[in-house]
This record gives C-alpha cells, sequence and structure tokens, in this order.
C-alpha cells in the first residue's frame, strides 16, 4: 500500500507540472489530463507486474512520458480548440436567449423588428458573431478534414465572434440606457435582467476575446 | 529511429493500431512498440493529446468505461478514419518506393 502510495505520488506531481504548463480553465485542463493520468497508473502498474518496485516503477513510467514542457506542448493545440469550441457554444446559446430578452424589454410589439431597425449595426454584429461561431465549432470539429489545418484559425474565429458579440452588447445596453434617460422611471424588471445578461456576456466575451487573439497572435 | 521522424507518421500510426480493434490509451502506446519492434520512442506522453485530435477530426471516436476500478477511454475507428488509413498506406507505399528506388540508384517507379 505505501509502494502504491508514492507512485500515485510521483504521477500526480508529473501530472501536475505538465497542467502547470498549460493555459486555459482549469476544468478542461483537468478534464483532458485526467487520461494521461490513467495511463501512466497502467504504465506503472505493467511494470510492477514485471517485478519493478513501485517507486522505481513510476519514475520509468514518468520517464517514458515525456518532459512534462514536451508533453504540454503537444496538449496546447488540443486544450486551444476545446476552448474556443466551448466558447463558441455558450455565445450560440446565449445569444437567441439574450436576444428574446432584450425583444421583450425594448419593444411593445415583442418584434426584433423594430429593434434592429432601432440600431441598424445590430444585425450585422448578430450575424457576425453567429458566422463566426459557426466557423469556430465547424474549424474544431469532423469538417477540419475537408478545411485542412489552418493554423490559428479556431482562435481567430471565435475571437471575432467575441468581438462581435461585445459590440452587439455595448449597442443593446447604449441603447437601453439612451431609453432610460429619455423616459425616466422605475425600470421594467425584464430590462434589468436583459441589461445583467448582456453585461455578464460582454465581461466574459471581453476577456475571451483577449485571449483567444493573444493565443492567435503569439509566435511560434 | 529517429524521433522527428516518427512525429510526422503519428496520425497514421495510431489509426493503424486501431485498425484491429479498439484499445484505450495505454493499450495503443504498448501496440505501437509491440508492432515497431520497439523501435517506436517518441515520449509516450504525446500519444494521449494526438488521439483527441483525431477524435476531433471524427477519424476515431472513445468511449469511457471502468476496468478493475480505473476509468478507460477506449478509441476505435470510425468509416472515415478507415477510409483516411487507406490513403495513408497508399500513400505511404507510393512514397517508399519512390524514396528506395532514389536511394538505390533503381529506375523510378513506374506510375500504376
Amino acid at each position: 500500500m505505501a509502494g502504491r502510495d508514492v507512485a500515485s505520488r510521483h504521477v500526480a506531481e508529473y501530472v501536475a507540472a505538465v497542467a502547470s504548463e498549460l493555459p486555459g480553465p482549469r476544468r478542461i485542463r483537468t478534464a483532458a489530463l485526467a487520461e494521461l493520468r490513467d495511463g501512466l497508473c497502467d504504465a506503472v502498474d505493467a511494470r510492477r507486474q514485471r517485478g519493478l518496485a513501485s517507486d522505481a516503477a513510476a519514475r520509468e513510467a514518468v520517464a517514458e512520458s515525456g518532459p512534462p514542457d514536451i508533453v504540454a506542448a503537444a496538449y496546447a493545440p488540443v486544450l486551444a480548440d476545446l476552448t474556443a469550441r466551448r466558447t463558441a457554444l455558450i455565445l450560440l446559446a446565449t445569444g437567441p436567449v439574450i436576444g428574446m430578452l432584450w425583444v421583450l424589454a425594448l419593444t411593445p410589439e415583442r418584434s426584433p423588428g423594430p429593434l434592429l431597425g432601432t440600431a441598424p449595426v445590430l444585425p450585422l454584429l448578430v450575424a457576425t458573431a453567429a458566422v463566426a461561431a459557426v466557423l469556430t465549432l465547424a474549424v474544431t470539429g469532423a469538417a477540419q478534414r475537408l478545411l485542412g489545418d489552418v493554423p490559428q484559425l479556431p482562435q481567430l474565429a471565435v475571437a471575432t465572434a467575441c468581438v462581435a458579440a461585445v459590440c452587439a452588447d455595448v449597442a443593446v445596453l447604449g441603447l437601453a440606457t439612451s431609453r432610460a434617460l429619455t423616459d425616466p422611471g422605475v425600470l421594467p424588471w425584464i430590462v434589468t435582467l436583459a441589461a445583467a445578461a448582456s453585461a455578464l456576456r460582454l465581461a466574459g466575451s471581453s476577456r475571451a476575446a483577449h485571449h483567444f487573439l493573444r493565443t492567435a497572435t503569439r509566435p511560434g | 529511429m529517429r524521433a522527428e521522424v516518427l512525429k510526422g507518421h503519428l496520425d497514421g500510426l495510431l489509426l493503424a493500431v486501431l485498425d484491429d480493434e479498439p484499445r484505450h490509451g495505454y493499450a495503443v502506446i504498448e501496440a505501437l512498440r509491440a508492432g515497431s519492434g520497439g523501435q517506436f520512442d517518441l515520449p509516450t506522453g504525446t500519444v494521449y493529446p494526438a488521439l483527441r485530435r483525431l477524435e476531433a477530426a471524427g477519424l476515431i471516436r472513445s468511449g469511457w468505461s471502468v476496468v478493475t476500478g480505473r476509468r478507460r477511454r477506449t478509441y476505435r475507428l470510425t468509416d472515415a478514419g478507415r477510409r483516411a488509413l487507406a490513403e495513408q498506406r497508399s500513400a505511404w507505399e507510393d512514397f517508399s518506393a519512390a524514396v528506395s528506388a532514389l536511394l538505390q540508384g533503381q529506375p523510378w517507379p513506374a506510375a500504376t
């Protein structure tokens, strides 16, 4: 039991060293490296079955896996695509919901037409965000076989989607503010809810756009 | 065998290993080592992200299972993966025949 604990500690320290070299959300890193950890445990068990002591088995398995920076470099593009994909899915899921909230908040007719007409740039921003998000899913999914490997394309596509979402949220928040100033009074709860949702998405999209643009323009 | 040579063909090697039967990550590494007569000496930790990349491209698919209390991700070829493997085998045969001819000073192989 003590031997197995030593081996587990070696494996855990190694996986932590690989994780520390990787950017991105901790949840995605942890999920991606779970398989590496389980594979190393298999490698340790195989060596123990061949008669090696736990400590030596763990050291050999970790050495065979490779230096943490080399393994992290192999994981980095996979994680970058996973993160881009997750961000694109979040934008596609929240887009219609937040859009509907603003339609309910700003148009008595409950129709998107008047809202889109008031802010002519909105249709272009919404379309840009949607197309860029769908493109991100395409180039990080099975369609990459057809499109080929275009470096940084997923990061650029999702960054475009994030920037368009930021601009759209700024536009509707500006519209709501302008209406509130011209018609002061108690804000309907739906306006407050829509504004909060847009503000939250704006903050997240800004941070994500900055991350993906930095990743896409990083040399090497 | 030099690591940089193996690295360029890793995707094809992984597809070939999975052609026989579904395998989990460590079994793929063992099969690469056994199938290459011990020549495969890439850092084994780089195999797992390569498998994830092939899965994202739709060439393999995976499923989790629990074996002796440990979670294992098992991979198998998709139809697209079988087609990609066939293409890689054909391309490799043409390439290796041409290179062998050049290195050994033989006539260029006739196009088929």
